[in-house]
């Protein structure tokens, strides 16, 4: 390799990483507690607690409920209840227009027994929509999902050492430190970084690379999607009214032939109308792939109008890579590699955003500002998501809105953690941020008392652990001339 | 000044060419439609970064722009083989 191509390659990395870093830190973030978006679910709805489901029964509930109270809703979409969930989640719109979503309750079908929060759908979301509206949130995240393929490709070839280091920390060096901690978090889990990176990008793909679709297509972009899972096209509705058939026969006949894949979604379109369709999802937990098993029933007769299994190669290939994205097969031992691994994720990025103003220090240019913004973001952002859990235990139960005052809570806290840490010099900003890290982390862990299931034990346990890393952050003296010891 | 003209190229150039391949592999390929477009969608996201390092990894400017110009004509032409028409 020609020393000119490594070097480009270096810039390029440095570069890539400098301008995306913060914002593919929140995205790794947020994905990282996706992986437990069922369990955050649950810890984030108490009164559920020692509660099962049984998917039929509930999703019955739900749609009775939904026939009394939001007859007028063009569709009605419901994840059924399952094992990691023992509710049903449902979103419909309201008849002044905006789109409702909760939790319903199990027996009852409505959804006053249960706090309104978004659970772990608020990190979902964010993790590929940036509480930006549609579509930009989602094309800032696929362009940083390439970014961070590039900057992850280009790293190879800027490391010059690479199995070497492997087995290189030299800790109490400062920039040698980073570097080796950067290198060996980046390198060891290299192949769950670049599969998650590229996969990333697979899933926000037809949103980046629209010309396919548009030029094949001829500007009717949703027969593609239509094309993609055929059985999932909805009829249009005819104006006549119409009356729903009973969901029982339905639901028991999808749920006969999707076995022990289970129920995963139903979705009701145009309810109250004479054209009213069923679409029921199979649950994908059993293969890697992102496909579903769908039906389609005639919503009035209860008659099935298609069974459809994905078996075209070139989208089994696309819905494999989006299947290893989002991990919906992953037993709890491969989501918890899941979680380590984006937290490993974060640290390569951050331990990456930390060597750039090293580096710059050393050549002497001034780096303060950067250094206080990066405080702001790698410290700030662990509190603004731990007051996210916080606000769901302190706000009452019956505050109007209290789901979009969670929401609020984590950009409130966020905000202000940049203005604290701009307004302060940054050795003593990293060291506030850090203390008040640890302090939200561990009210997060006191809140999932009396800790006694396996979530709320995973819970404690992680943000005890995370405390502890920022304790031990905040307990460090940087050393003389600003460098860290 | 020229770094700018190159990053330009780069990232321009380089989505330019992911854009070309994605309609290029949706009417050349020989499966259906829809499989043809998603082919043409991942292998448009493989592209981009190798442009963009392809862009950084040629001496001369010069040469990033002929190069990204000659396989976005490459690609084109496949295309219009293939009976886009754009």
């Amino acid at each position: 390799m020609r020393p000119g191509f490594r070097a480009a390659m270096t810039w390029l990395h440095d570069w890539t990483g400098i301008l995306t870093g913060w914002v593919l830190l929140a995205i790794v973030l947020s994905g990282t507690l996706s992986v437990f978006r069922s369990e955050i679910n649950v810890w984030m709805r108490p009164e559920l607690a020692g509660r099962t489901a049984d998917p039929v029964r509930a999703t019955i509930a739900a749609i009775d409920w939904l026939h009394d109270h939001a007859p007028r809703s063009p569709a009605w979409y419901l994840t059924a209840a399952n094992p990691r969930a023992p509710f049903t989640w449902a979103v419909w719109q309201q008849p002044d227009g905006p789109f409702v979503q909760h939790a319903l309750d199990p027996a009852s079908g409505a959804p006053d027994t249960i706090r309104d929060t978004l659970g772990g759908e608020f990190f979902y979301r964010f993790h590929f929509e940036l509480q930006i509206p549609y579509p930009f949130g989602r094309l800032v995240a696929a362009v940083a999902a390439m970014a961070l393929v590039l900057a992850l490709v280009t790293g190879i070839v800027a490391h010059r050492r690479f199995f070497a280091d492997f087995f290189t920390f030299r800790p109490h060096k400062g920039q040698r430190s980073w570097l080796d901690a950067h290198n060996l978090l980046g390198v060891t889990v290299l192949p769950f970084h670049l599969v998650i990176a590229f996969s990333g990008a697979v899933t926000l793909a037809s949103l980046l690379l629209p010309w396919g679709i548009l030029s094949a297509y001829r500007g009717a972009p949703a027969q593609f999607q239509d094309a993609l899972s055929p059985a999932m096209a909805a009829r249009p509705a005819t104006g006549t009214p119409g009356t729903l058939a009973p969901m029982e026969p339905i639901l028991h006949e999808a749920a006969r032939r999707f076995g022990p894949d289970g129920i995963g979604q139903i979705y009701v379109y145009n309810p109250g109308d004479a054209a009213a369709t069923l679409i029921a999802i199979g649950g994908n937990g059993r293969h890697v792939g992102f496909d579903s098993h769908v039906l389609r029933f005639d919503g009035t007769t209860g008659r099935i109008l298609a069974d459809y299994r994905e078996h075209r190669p070139m989208i089994s290939t696309f819905a494999t890579l989006y299947g290893l994205h989002v991990a919906r097969f992953a037993p709890p031992l491969t989501r918890w590699l899941y979680f380590v691994c984006g937290l490993l994720l974060a640290a390569v990025i951050a331990s990456g955003l930390r060597l750039r103003t090293l580096r710059r220090r050393r050549q002497g240019k001034s780096t303060e500002a950067v250094e206080r913004l990066n405080a702001g973001m790698i410290a700030g952002i662990p509190v603004a998501f731990a007051g996210y859990f916080l606000a769901n235990r302190l706000l009452p139960a019956t505050l109007p809105d209290r789901a979009g005052h969670e929401v609020q809570a984590v950009f409130t806290l966020w905000g202000l953690m940049l203005v604290l840490a701009a307004a302060l010099p940054s050795a003593t900003g990293w060291r506030v941020l850090s203390v008040l890290a640890m302090l939200a982390l561990g009210g997060v862990a006191g809140f999932s008392a009396p800790w006694l299931n396996g979530i709320d034990q995973g819970a404690a346990i992680v943000a005890i652990l995370l405390a502890a890393g920022f304790g031990y952050a905040a307990s460090r003296r940087p050393a003389p001339g600003g460098r860290a010891r | 000044m020229s770094m700018l003209v190159r990053t330009a190229t780069a990232i321009i150039g380089g989505y330019g060419i992911a854009a070309m391949a994605a309609i290029t592999l949706s009417w050349c390929l020989p499966w259906s439609r829809a499989e043809n477009v998603t082919a043409g969608l991942l292998a448009g996201l493989l592209l981009w970064p190798a442009m963009v390092m392809l862009g950084f990894a040629l001496r001369a400017s010069l040469h990033v722009c002929i190069a990204i110009t000659g396989i976005a004509a490459v690609l084109a032409a496949l295309a219009l083989l293939g009976g886009w028409r754009p």
